[in-house]
C-alpha cells in the first residue's frame, strides 16, 4: 500500500480550498448581522441580549416566550431581528415582572439586564439591647457594639463616599430652590447617584464608549440623567444591593426600588411602607429607619 | 566526505556565532525570523483587537474556519496512514522480500546510551533479538557516554555479556567527554560511535558502505518484529536508495498503560502528526528514530556534533549536500518508544514540557536550511520557496495557532472597547468560534478510535477502566496544544531569536513495572 497518490491529494486540497473560499463570505456576512432576503438581496439585522440571574425566569419578546432560564443557561441571545422596537418581558413567580421596550438597530445588539425585585420581602426588626454585650478575651474586656448601635450610626453619620454632588445638574432637570437639600452622592463603579429636593440624579463617569444605552436618546448620549421626580422630597437614596443600575429611595411613607434606566417601561417597585422611613445600604444589607424603629430588608 | 566533484558541501553550522562577517549577520537574521513571525502574529492580534476589534474579530472567524477545514483535511491523511500502517503491520515482509536479493544488506543499529536503566536497555535488546532478520547481519553499537560514569559502563558490560553473542557484531563505544567543538548530546555521541563502527567493523570486515543500513535509535526504541525486513524492502525498492532516509512511525507504546493522561495525549498527538506527514512526504524530514544508508551518512559527514536536533538536521545536511535531491521515504511501519513518565505527575508534566521545548528547538534548522539554500545555487528557486514556506509555516503554526484560537480569539471582547461590544459581531464571535471548535473537536473521536487500535495489550496490573480513560483523555487536547505545544515551541523560538541557544536535554526514562 502506497502513500496517498498525488492526484487524490490535489483533489482533496482543491475541494477544501473551494469550500473555504465559497463558505467564508457567508460566515462573515452572517456574523456581521447581514441576512439574505428572498429577493437575493441583503438585509441588516440586529439582536437582543437578555441576562437574568434568577433560574426559572421566563423571557418574552413581543409576547412570545423565547426562553426559560436555568441554573447555567441564564441568558438569551436573539439575533436575526429587524431593526425596530421590541417589548421584552421577564416573568418569575417570586418576583415582580420586569418589562422594557427596546430599540434594535442594524448590526447591533441591545443588551438588557432585567432588574428583578422579590414580591415578598422579609423584614427583621433590629431591637435595642437592654444590656451591653461584653466578652472576655485573654483577660481583657472588650466592648462589642450591638447591631442596634451600628445601624443607628449608619443613619446618624454623614455619607462618606463621594460626599459632594456634582456642581452642574442636567439641563433637563428642573431648577431646584435654595431651600432644597442635596442628599450625599453615592458612587459604584462608574455610576454616581444623588438626590436634590424631589429628584434623583445619575451620572455616568466612565468612558463615553461604554455609556449605558439608557443615557442615550437616538444614539446621542448625555452623562447626566434625571432618574426620578417625586411630588415630595426624597429623604434618602442609595444603590440597590449588587447593582449599579438601580437605586433605593425613601419618599413620603415608603421605600422603593427603581432602575436608573428610564426608558419605557420605567420599572418601579415597593419595598416597604411605613410613616417617614429612611434607608441605608451598608455592605449589601438594606436598613430602614422609621421613626425610632429599625428593620433590615432581607434577601433583596 | 562529499565526492570531490560536488560543488557544494554544507558546513555543519550550529549557530550564527560560528560564522563571521556577512554570513554571521545573515544567519543571525534567519535565527530571528521564526520568533519574529510568531511574536509578530501574537502581538499583532493583540494590537488589532484593541485598535480595530472588528477587523480582528473577522480575522479570527476566518482563521477558525481555516483551522476547522485544516483539521478535517489532515484527518483524511491520518485515516489513510492508519489504514496503511495496519496493512504494513499485517504484511509478511519476508514474503515481500522473497523475490529480492537482500542477504548482503547489513543493519547497523546505533543505540545512544546515557544513564538509562538496565531494564530500559533490556527491553530494547529483547525486541532486537525477537526481530525477524538474520542476526548475523545485524550489528549493534551501544554508544555510551564517558560522562555517564562507571555505573553506566557496568550496565553496558552487563548488556554486552547478555546479548552480544546473539548478533553478528556488538560494540560498546564510549564517547569522550569535553571534545572541542562539540556540544553534549546525542549527535556528538552517535557521530563518534558510527565512525568507530566504520573502522572496527565495516573497514575491518570489508563490508561495502553501500550495503549497510544504519538505524539511529534512541535507547528506548523498541522495534516491531518485521522492522529490519520492512526497511530492507524499502531500501531495495527505492528509486535512489542513497538519496533518501527511511522514516518509521514513532509510537509511544512502551509504557502507554503506565503514563498519565497528559503524557499519553501529547505522545499520541506526536504520533498522529508523524502519521499525517507520512502521507505528505514532501513535507517530511527525519524525526527521532530513523534509518539511512551508511554510504549517505559517510558522504555528508555523519550527524552534526554542535547542535541539538541532530535527528532532523541529518536530513537537511543531506538535502543541501545533494542540491535538494534528497527526500524521506515514509515506511508506515511503527517503532515504539517511551511516553514521558516520571515518579510524580508534576515531574512528568515538567519533563513533557522540556521534551516539547527540545523538539520545538528543531526551529534551529530553519536558519540552517534558509542559509544553506541561499548559498546553494543548484537548488531550484521554486523548491527553495516551497521548502522555506513549509518550514516557516510549520513552526509558526506550532507556536501560534492554538494560542490564537483558544486564547486570543476572545481578546476583542475584552479589550475591543464598549462600542465594539454592542455590535452583533461581538456576540457572534464567541458563538461561531465555539461552534467551529466543537466541530473541530469532533475529529478527536476519530483520534480516540485510532489510538485505541495501536494500544499494546493491557497489562494485568492495569484495571479495565483505564481503557475508558484512553478515550476520555482527548478532552485534554485544548490544554496540551497550548501549554505543552505552543508555549514550549514559542519559548524555543524566543530563545533562538535572542541567541539564548539551548543545550541537549536527555528525557529521563522511568518505568513503573517491568
Amino acid at each position: 500500500m502506497r502513500p496517498m497518490v498525488h492526484k487524490k491529494r490535489a483533489l482533496y486540497f482543491i475541494s477544501f480550498a473551494v469550500v473555504f473560499i465559497v463558505v467564508i463570505p457567508f460566515i462573515i456576512l452572517y456574523s456581521l448581522g447581514y441576512r439574505f432576503t428572498k429577493e437575493y438581496g441583503l438585509d441588516e439585522r440586529g439582536g437582543i441580549y437578555v441576562f437574568v440571574s434568577e433560574p426559572g425566569s421566563q423571557i418574552f419578546i413581543d409576547d412570545t416566550l423565547e426562553k426559560v432560564t436555568g441554573t447555567f443557561q441564564k441568558e438569551l441571545f436573539l439575533q436575526n431581528l429587524k431593526p425596530q422596537s421590541y417589548r421584552v418581558l421577564v416573568s418569575h413567580e417570586d418576583f415582580w415582572p420586569w418589562a422594557k421596550e427596546v430599540d434594535v438597530y442594524e448590526r447591533e445588539v441591545s443588551a438588557l439586564f432585567p432588574f428583578l425585585v422579590p414580591k415578598d420581602i422579609v423584614m427583621r426588626d433590629i431591637i435595642q439591647a437592654t444590656t451591653t454585650a461584653i466578652t472576655t478575651k485573654t483577660a481583657t474586656l472588650v466592648h462589642t457594639k450591638s447591631e442596634y448601635e451600628k445601624v443607628l450610626e449608619f443613619f446618624t453619620s454623614p455619607i462618606v463616599v463621594g460626599a459632594t454632588a456634582p456642581a452642574t445638574a442636567p439641563a433637563t432637570a428642573p431648577a431646584t430652590t435654595s431651600a432644597t437639600s442635596t442628599i450625599g452622592a453615592r458612587e459604584r463603579k462608574n455610576m454616581r447617584i444623588w438626590s436634590e429636593g424631589n429628584q434623583v440624579f445619575a451620572e455616568w463617569m466612565g468612558s463615553s464608549d461604554r455609556t449605558p444605552p439608557y443615557f442615550c436618546k437616538v444614539r446621542v448620549c448625555e452623562p447626566l440623567l434625571v432618574v426620578f421626580s417625586a411630588a415630595d422630597e426624597i429623604r434618602s437614596v442609595d444603590f440597590y444591593p449588587g447593582r449599579e443600575d438601580a437605586v433605593i429611595i425613601s419618599v413620603r411613607d415608603g421605600i422603593f426600588a427603581l432602575e436608573i434606566d428610564t426608558r419605557t417601561y420605567h420599572n418601579f417597585y415597593p419595598l416597604y411602607k411605613g410613616v417617614t422611613p429612611e434607608v441605608r445600604v451598608e455592605d449589601g444589607e438594606v436598613y430602614v429607619k422609621d421613626g425610632t424603629f429599625f428593620v433590615e430588608l432581607i434577601d433583596l | 566526505m562529499v565526492d570531490a566533484h560536488h560543488p557544494f558541501k554544507p558546513p555543519h553550522i550550529g549557530k550564527a556565532t560560528e560564522l563571521s562577517g556577512g554570513d554571521r549577520l545573515l544567519y543571525r537574521l534567519l535565527e530571528i525570523l521564526p520568533g519574529f513571525l510568531s511574536w509578530g502574529t501574537i502581538l499583532g492580534a493583540i494590537f488589532l483587537s484593541y485598535f480595530n476589534p472588528v477587523l480582528a474579530a473577522i480575522s479570527i472567524i476566518i482563521f477558525d474556519f481555516y483551522w476547522l477545514l485544516k483539521t478535517v483535511y489532515l484527518s483524511i491523511y491520518l485515516r489513510h496512514n492508519w489504514r496503511r500502517m495496519k496493512h504494513n503491520m499485517a504484511l509478511d515482509w519476508m514474503v515481500m522480500l522473497s523475490n529480492l536479493k537482500y542477504e548482503h544488506i547489513v543493519h547497523l543499529v546505533i543505540l545512544p546510551y546515557y544513564k538509562e536503566s538496565a531494564e530500559v536497555i533490556e527491553k530494547t535488546f529483547e525486541a532486537l533479538v525477537d526481530a525477524r532478520y538474520d542476526k548475523k547481519k545485524i550489528a549493534v553499537v551501544l554508544a555510551a557516554e564517558e560522562r555517564a560514569g562507571e555505573q553506566a559502563q557496568e550496565i553496558a558490560q552487563y548488556i554486552q555479556k547478555k546479548y552480544a553473542h546473539l548478533f553478528g557484531h556488538f560494540y560498546i563505544t564510549t564517547h569522550p567527554h569535553n571534545i572541542a567543538g562539540e556540544i553534549i548530546g546525542k549527535g556528538s555521541n552517535i557521530a563518534y560511535a558510527i565512525e568507530q563502527a566504520r573502522i572496527s567493523l565495516l573497514d575491518a570486515y570489508q563490508i561495502q558502505y553501500e550495503d549497510v543500513m544504519v538505524s539511529a535509535f534512541d535507547m528506548d526504541t523498541v522495534v516491531y518484529k518485521d522492522y529490519f525486513l520492512c526497511i530492507t524492502w524499502h531500501f531495495l525498492t527505492a528509486e535512489n536508495p542513497y538519496r533518501v532516509s527511511f522514516q518509521p512511525v514513532p509510537l509511544y507504546n512502551n509504557n502507554m498503560w503506565e503514563a498519565p493522561a497528559l503524557s499519553r495525549v501529547v505522545a499520541t498527538s506526536g504520533t498522529f502528526w508523524q502519521m499525517i506527514q507520512q502521507e505528505r512526504p514532501e513535507k517530511l524530514a527525519t524525526f527521532s528514530s530513523h534509518a539511512v544508508s551508511f554510504k549517505t551518512l559517510y558522504e555528508i559527514g555523519y550527524w552534526q556534533k554542535n547542535m541539538v536536533s541532530e535527528d532532523s538536521r541529518i536530513f537537511w545536511n543531506a538535502f543541501l549536500a545533494y542540491d535538494g535531491n534528497y527526500s524521506v521515504v515514509p515506511i508506515s511501519y511503527p517503532i515504539s518508544m517511551d511516553a514521558n513518565l516520571a515518579p510524580t505527575l508534576w515531574q512528568t508534566i515538567k519533563n513533557i514540557y522540556k521534551q516539547q521545548r527540545r523538539w520545538g528547538w528543531g526551529v534551529e534548522n530553519v536558519p540552517y536550511i534558509l542559509f544553506g539554500m541561499i548559498k546553494n545555487p543548484h537548488i531550484s528557486f521554486w523548491k527553495k520557496i516551497k521548502v522555506s514556506f513549509v518550514q516557516l509555516e510549520g513552526f509558526w503554526s506550532l507556536a501560534t495557532n492554538p494560542i490564537l484560537i483558544f486564547l486570543i480569539g476572545w481578546l476583542p471582547l475584552l479589550i475591543g472597547g464598549g462600542e465594539f461590544n454592542t455590535t452583533i459581531l461581538s456576540y457572534n464571535l464567541p458563538i461561531i468560534t465555539r461552534n467551529l471548535m466543537i466541530l473541530a473537536m469532533a475529529g478527536l473521536v476519530m483520534s480516540a478510535i485510532i489510538s485505541l487500535t495501536f494500544l499494546p495489550k493491557r497489562p494485568s496490573y492495569v484495571g479495565g477502566h483505564k481503557r475508558l480513560f484512553m478515550v476520555l483523555q482527548w478532552f485534554f487536547v485544548p490544554i496540551t496544544v497550548i501549554f505543552l505545544g505552543s508555549v514550549p515551541g514559542l519559548e524555543a523560538q524566543t530563545r533562538l531569536m535572542f541567541g539564548k541557544y539551548m543545550g541537549f536535554w536527555v528525557t529521563p526514562k522511568h518505568r513503573i513495572h517491568s
